[in-house]
């Protein structure tokens, strides 16, 4: 549907807006191997992003300090590297996920009616 | 391990150095990148229900990893003030995201007319340097020549008095692997004594580089089976504390096991050390699949060799079923 405004445009920035947080949510529950971090991410319902998008976000996490990583070789194909958070990077999860509960909370709120006076 | 076609091999190099080109001068650090792209591609042609990954399949395997310019710009697009090393993540920003994606379009930009305006000084700079040493040429890829002087020995004598690089870029059919790819570098060095072509170098990023690092390819054994193969590779070195450098082969069953393998590990090369020839013989069973081989390098320095190896065959060991 045509609307004056470009809802599509708008989805694009909100899904990569929510990437970091993807996959922040996924590597602090445990250590993850990349290849099967970008396939959880690619299946994830709405998310709609090319799976070799992700590598350089990955690489700017490890960068700054937000994820470590390390390889391990394997037997079936190319060493294998495997995702973890650090320390800075599990407060950065914390923190965004409050942003993230605070937000979903009051659109929530919003639409039941909410945030009138 | 999946046999891929020098086609599919080739597509997927242009592709990866696509999207290195593209990286460079980024955020993101492109060879880390370039080499989780290559992994990427590599697992999904593992995970395939293919044999063989020819152009076609690899053509899907791109097509769902996106095109490199996607790829590229993904992290821009979120907003290049967000990755500020130590920056306060609990202050929203406020600026909307049209803004954020006009400043990285803007980057991109500013990057591409910097590098148009810098090439013609750079490559008057390498012109300059080659009519210096004129046993170097100018090395392919001009995107991310680099150049580097490799001083020798105590005299001070220039053994490769200008050697340019292309980081990342291997020769087609060639690949990085082993157990440590953030340690180590590799790419190609442009020609050098005793090479016929680009020499491939491995060079540690490190001063404590573990694990190992290798160039290797595989190719089909069918030719092979029943012989006695002897591969022979020019390899030169510069390694330091102890780095070793060994050409190797391996010869795989169709179920991924070795049936033969040496890797120089009772005569690895070490310290700095000429372009020299190399050899290593193995008997090819035949219930042969592949072949792989190449130069494994651990520890800290440098690593050459021509990537034009011969495989020769002598006398047959073992005669191939049904013959």
């Amino acid at each position: 549907m045509e609307t004056p405004f470009n809802v599509d445009n708008w989805a694009t920035q909100l899904r990569k807006g929510l990437l970091e947080l993807c996959i922040l949510n996924i590597v602090a529950q445990e250590e993850v191997y990349g290849y099967d971090l970008v396939k959880r991410l690619t299946e994830l319902p709405g998310l709609g992003i090319a799976e070799g998008s992700i590598y350089p976000l990955l690489s700017r996490m490890r960068k700054v300090g937000l994820l470590r990583a390390r390889l391990e070789e394997s037997s079936t194909g190319p060493a294998r590297k495997y995702y973890a958070l650090t320390e800075d990077g599990r407060k950065c999860w914390q923190t965004m996920n409050r942003h993230w509960d605070g937000l979903a909370g009051g659109i929530q709120g919003l639409r039941n009616g909410g945030g009138k006076p | 391990m999946k046999t891929w076609t020098e086609d599919a091999t080739a597509q997927m190099e242009r592709y990866l150095r696509q999207v290195q080109v593209l990286l460079e001068g980024g955020g993101a650090d492109a060879r880390e990148v370039v080499e989780d792209l290559r992994n990427h591609i590599l697992q999904q042609g593992e995970m395939s229900a293919h044999v063989v990954i020819n152009g076609d399949e690899l053509r899907q395997i791109l097509q769902r990893a996106g095109c490199p310019e996607e790829v590229a710009s993904s992290w821009k697009e979120l907003g290049a003030e967000s990755w500020e090393v130590g920056g306060d993540i609990s202050t929203p920003k406020t600026e909307p995201p049209g803004v954020a994606r006009l400043a990285a379009g803007h980057g991109l930009k500013t990057a591409a007319i910097a590098l148009l305006i810098a090439l013609p000084f750079v490559l008057l700079f390498l012109y300059g340097m080659n009519r210096a040493t004129p046993e170097d040429k100018l090395g392919q890829g001009g995107e991310s020549i680099r150049t580097d002087r490799v001083e020798s020995g105590a005299s001070g004598e220039t053994a490769r008095a200008m050697q340019r690089e292309t980081l990342g870029i291997l020769p087609q059919g060639w690949f990085q692997a082993g157990t440590n790819h953030v340690d180590y570098e590799t790419g190609t060095a442009g020609e050098m004594d005793e090479m016929t072509g680009d020499a491939v170098f491995i060079r540690s990023r490190s001063a404590t580089a573990g694990g190992f690092s290798t160039v290797m390819r595989e190719i089909p054994a069918a030719q092979f089976r029943g012989k006695n193969v002897t591969l022979a590779g020019t390899i030169e070195t510069d390694l330091t504390d102890g780095g070793k450098a060994q050409l190797w082969m391996r010869i795989d069953a169709p179920d991924g096991a070795a049936l033969g393998f040496d890797n120089m590990g009772n005569r690895p090369i070490m310290g700095k050390t000429p372009a020299k020839g190399y050899s290593i013989s193995l008997d090819v069973p035949v219930q042969s699949e592949r072949i792989a081989y190449g130069v494994l390098m651990t520890g800290t320095g440098t690593t050459w060799f021509d990537p034009a190896m011969k495989l020769e065959t002598s006398g047959f060991r073992e005669k191939p079923s049904g013959s």
